[in-house]
């Protein structure tokens, strides 16, 4: 697997722009951080040792890489031969890392934080999954599509009609601070 | 349930989410920048795979490249250390993972953030400095320009440094320049440097100013911040001694200049970085004792021979995951402390310590160790230690603790309060304040107390909102709420004079923002 400078430049900005969202997919898939890692893992190795391929346009690259992730994940599957339940992530409490610096700010916001995560428990699934992809990996509109199956208007749609649901919890000072 | 047509847009959603700060109204950049949060513990262990990940890779490609130079690999890995960076300390202002590797204009958005962030540390840090920061040696007589050096906001990115006079306390100069963030003063004679940072060039620099003018005598340009250096803008305030200052930057370098004109004497790399796991950890100001320069960044201490750079003993680093606090040196002794790095989730162990090292040979005395955090810098006093451990999580609390030369513990206070200010010890007193809030951020109570230091039983106390900054011919300067400076008889605590300065900055919500100035006395 030898390659060369620009060859490992162009697999790390590969990594830098795909990771992410393959990793998203991977976790949702799997259903196990440790094997989400090491199937990410596999990816990206085959993705080093062709480098020679990269020269290609992104569509096909992108085009590559999501074959490459899906034999791997069916690879997966016909190893372990178990297809687990994904579990969503707990909406949990954080600290606020701010905390020592400006207490009294952060003390006024903690009632709307914490009605938050309640309302958040008690969304339906696929809009707590959109929320967790975007908020929890960081990915675009489009590529939640990806990984949800849906399309893409169709997770904007859902994403905007989470945030206006949730939104109405941060009305300061009026009446209506419950949905 | 109140409608808001025209806040989220639908076609415009993912640059809302990723900028919500200025793209979205107050309630709908908060409650994204809330939703960041909630998934906070989530996002990082998602980084945190990512990461092990492209260790792995990395560890792949060393081995078939044979090759022990820095992969392009690695060096990605660093870039999104030092994303992550801006993102946990400042959760408010975190933006998605995919951001970085979609290449978002990615080191100039990370260099703006930390710029802005920087600002931030800056403005909401009311930390305290109740170190000297000069060390007065040389035989040529200085001829002190007597006044209050202070800091203050002229609007929300722009500082001001200023010269109060020392009787009349009225505003004699001021010197400002748009978009920048200034250090803490150090003045010695008749001049006054400072470190200064441009939020729009990302240019850091060390100024020095007339103290009797406010006219720039000198400045020395450390240049633009660069990711790619490790460099995270932002230099320590300037230390003075015997004709040079000193200064460290984030990226663990430290520069002497020459006082009188400001050119690099010799500089230092201490091989630390104030990047760690994931967060900056800012270093201490550089104290300077008997010619040697004392510098902790991370958990590495280091000592130099002020003369030329070279190192006094060589650099002792503890623990990988503690970060030491400022530095005190006394009568050959160095003391300080270190705290553990933040796990950013309740239930965290708070390990810290104080330490007692020998200053001339680097040789540790002593350790202390503590369950709570010990974010600030132990204060002496008499020969003994003072310090503050905080528990942050739950229900808050703090305990102000004093050590005998030993290192073992003497006596100790507990408070049931949101934190204790830094600490000033002066003449058998120790200085505090203790505050507390309910649950709506409304504050209960801001106590000043001056306290024995041997039992740590009340001479005096207070109710102001008021915190020590340092004592001075007995007399107790605190930096008070709005933007005031208010002196106390130390002894007695009756009250002397107050002054407001600065500007009444009033954020969206209507809040005024009252911080104290930054200031130093010279009498």
């Amino acid at each position: 697997m030898q390659q060369s400078v620009q060859d490992l430049e162009q697999s790390s900005a590969l990594y830098q722009r795909y990771a992410p969202v393959v990793f998203a997919y991977l976790l949702r898939q799997l259903g196990s951080r440790e094997d989400a890692e090491d199937v990410l893992l596999e990816v990206f190795l085959v993705v080093l040792q062709k480098g020679s391929a990269l020269e290609q346009d992104e569509q096909r690259v992108r085009s590559w890489i999501w074959t490459i992730v899906r034999n791997k994940v069916a690879d997966h599957f016909r190893s372990f031969s178990r297809h687990p339940n994904i579990p969503l992530a707990d909406v949990e409490e954080t600290i606020y890392e701010r905390d020592e610096q400006e207490p009294e700010q952060i003390v006024l916001r903690r009632e709307e934080y914490a009605q938050l995560r309640t309302t958040l428990k008690e969304l339906p699934k696929l809009q707590r999954e959109v929320l967790q992809l975007r908020f929890g990996h960081g990915l675009s509109c489009a590529e939640i599509a990806q990984i949800v199956s849906k399309r893409e208007s169709a997770v904007r749609m859902l994403l905007h009609r989470s945030l206006k649901l949730l939104r109405n919890l941060y009305d300061r000072g009026s009446a209506g601070r419950s949905l | 349930m109140a409608e808001h047509e025209n806040d989220f847009l639908r076609e415009l959603i993912d640059q809302q989410m990723e900028l919500p700060a200025s793209s979205l109204e107050s309630a709908e950049s908060d409650m994204v920048e809330d939703l960041q949060r909630t998934y906070q513990s989530y996002t990082r262990a998602n980084e945190e795979s990512l990461l092990r990940v492209q260790g792995r890779l990395n560890a792949q490609l060393r081995h078939s490249q044979q090759n022990t130079r820095s992969t392009p690999i690695e060096i990605m890995h660093k870039n999104y250390e030092r994303k992550y960076a801006m993102e946990d300390r400042f959760p408010p202002r975190k933006t998605g993972w995919s951001q970085i590797g979609r290449g978002l204009s990615s080191i100039a958005a990370v260099l703006v953030v930390t710029l802005l962030v920087g600002g931030m540390v800056f403005l909401l840090n009311n930390k305290k400095h109740t170190q000297p920061n000069t060390t007065i040696t040389g035989n040529a007589p200085v001829i002190w320009s007597s006044g209050i050096y202070m800091v203050t906001l002229k609007d929300w990115s722009t500082n001001v440094i200023s010269k109060a006079d020392a009787q009349t306390h009225k505003v004699l100069w001021q010197y400002s320049e748009p978009n920048t963030n200034y250090s803490s003063p150090t003045v010695y004679g008749n001049t006054v440097y400072f470190s200064i940072t441009n939020n729009t060039t990302n240019g850091k620099a060390v100024y020095a100013l007339d103290a009797n003018s406010g006219t720039i005598r000198w400045k020395a340009n450390f240049g633009v911040s660069s990711i790619g250096n490790n460099d995270f803008g932002y230099l320590t305030q300037p230390t003075y001694s015997d004709g040079m200052v000193f200064v460290i930057a984030r990226n663990g370098k430290v520069t002497a200049l020459n006082a009188s004109d400001g050119k690099v004497s010799w500089t230092y790399d201490s091989k630390a970085s104030a990047l760690v796991d994931g967060t900056i950890y800012d270093a201490g100001q550089l104290v300077v004792s008997n010619g040697i320069v004392y510098g902790a960044l991370h958990n590495t201490l280091f000592a130099l021979y002020a003369n030329n750079g070279t190192e006094a003993w060589n650099p002792v680093k503890i623990e990988q995951n503690q970060i030491f606090d400022g530095i005190q040196v006394m009568n050959n002794e160095l003391y300080t402390a270190s705290y553990i790095t933040s796990a950013h989730t309740g239930g965290m162990a708070l390990d810290s310590y104080v330490y007692a090292f020998d200053a001339k040979h680097g040789t540790r005395n002593w350790r202390f160790h503590s369950t709570e955090w010990i974010t600030t810098t132990p204060v002496i006093g008499g020969g003994n230690i003072y310090f503050v451990g905080r528990q942050p999580l739950g229900q808050t609390s703090s305990t102000l603790n004093m050590l005998n030369a030993k290192g073992e513990l003497v006596w100790h206070k507990d408070y049931n309060n949101d934190g204790l200010s830094n600490l000033v010890v002066d003449n058998g007193q120790l200085y505090v304040s203790d505050s507390t809030y309910d649950n709506n951020g409304k504050l209960l109570s801001y106590i000043l107390y001056a306290l024995h230091t041997d039992k740590g039983t009340v001479v005096w106390n207070k109710q102001v909102e008021a915190a020590p900054v340092m004592v001075q011919n007995g007399v107790l300067y605190t930096g008070a709420n709005p933007r005031q400076i208010v002196t106390y008889d130390a002894q007695s605590g009756t009250k002397l004079w107050n002054e407001q300065y600065g500007v009444d900055l009033v954020d969206k919500l209507g809040n005024h923002f009252g911080n104290p100035p930054n200031f130093t006395i010279v009498p």
